[in-house]
């Protein structure tokens, strides 16, 4: 007659146990959701949106990603209007009409487009916004080292190819 | 009883009168033994067997409603968490059948709980208690939720590697080259960033 009670103990444990894993190490377990950007673009016309969950940036880190591509003049009008991005000046604008990127960085608070992220926020979204090719990638960081590495990535890779020269 | 010579009351052709002291013992014998159990006929006591069986129907009772719950939050889970049509259509297949499985389940035990084992009867004359092993009933739902559970697992392992590059992808409508282009933008942004 005890049988069926520690089964039922043993399974709870089991349960309560991998929901507390799930908690505790969310990526290890997909189980979060698509971002509010991604949602909110998702079904827009002239902006194509993307979403990808736990992307490696290197070896031990991994971050969520919205990837968002203008299709068209309005789409990216729109973006420019969400994401509050600057206006070139002509030089840079000439640049970038010759064929020359200029992907432009900024931090910005989780959840709000347009405010910049103070130096302690620990979630915020990394913007790199790529003028030539009218794209726009949040990464979503939830830790000031999450947010150090995805901004000297290019960097550290610059340091590690001329190492390697 | 062969050798009991004692003369019967009703031998013969007893008149009424005869036989009213006889009913009189009766009556009294029977009213002093419903006196001795208080007052209310003797109550009908169901064996040890039944009732653990009773009890162990319980518990597989709340084990199997605990899996509804969690069928059913899985469920949800799964259609948030992935976005292919077909894994979709799929997994939630799969919650359905558990969770009328769990249903099915629950119901019975609570039809055989509700009933009383001496009254209910199957055709052999055997207590409808004892039809039903309590533990094999459990064990077939526990074999049905293990199962269930395993697909999904499978259906969720399955949606997250088979994409291409790194991550797994939530997004409407991708295919193989929406996911390259994907990740070649954010290569290319992190690769650019300054």
């Amino acid at each position: 007659m005890k049988r069926p009670w520690i089964i039922t103990i043993i399974i709870c444990l089991l349960l309560i146990g991998g929901g507390i894993f799930v908690i505790r190490w969310p990526r290890t377990v997909p189980f979060g959701q698509c971002s509010e950007v991604y949602r909110k673009y998702a079904g827009m016309e002239g902006v194509k949106a993307s979403f990808v969950k736990d992307f490696y940036i290197n070896d031990t880190l991994c971050v969520d990603v919205t990837v968002l591509v203008a299709a068209d003049t309005s789409g990216w009008n729109t973006l420019k209007n969400d994401f509050c991005l600057p206006v070139l000046d002509s030089v840079t604008q000439r640049k970038i009409d010759s064929g020359k990127d200029l992907v432009f960085m900024a931090i910005r608070k989780k959840g709000n487009c347009c405010e910049t992220a103070d130096l302690d926020d620990t979630e915020c979204d990394v913007r790199a916004t790529s003028f030539l090719n009218r794209t726009i990638c949040l990464f979503h960081v939830k830790s000031l080292k999450e947010r150090s590495i995805v901004e000297h990535y290019s960097l550290d890779i610059s340091i590690n190819n001329s190492k390697k020269k | 009883m062969k050798n009991d010579t004692t003369p019967h009351p009703f031998d013969g052709e007893p008149s009424f009168e005869d036989l009213q002291p006889y009913f009189d013992e009766q009556a009294s014998r029977i009213a002093d033994i419903i006196d001795s159990m208080g007052g209310r006929p003797p109550a009908i006591n169901p064996s040890a067997a039944t009732t653990n069986r009773r009890r162990a129907l319980r518990a597989w009772g709340v084990l199997s409603l605990f899996f509804l719950v969690v069928s059913i939050y899985w469920g949800i889970a799964l259609w948030h968490l992935v976005d292919d049509i077909y894994v979709r259509i799929f997994s939630i297949f799969l919650e359905v059948v558990f969770i009328v499985i769990a249903t099915k389940a629950i119901v019975t035990i609570i039809s055989i709980l509700r009933r009383s084992p001496y009254r209910c009867r199957d055709t052999r004359g055997r207590f409808l208690m004892t039809r039903y092993s309590p533990h094999s009933l459990g064990a077939s739902l526990l074999s049905n939720a293990t199962i269930g559970f395993a697909a999904s697992i499978f259906l969720v392992i399955i949606s997250a590697t088979t994409t291409v590059g790194d991550g797994l992808f939530l997004t409407k409508n991708m295919n193989q080259d929406t996911r390259i282009e994907t990740i070649e933008t954010i290569e290319y942004t992190l690769n650019h960033m300054g």
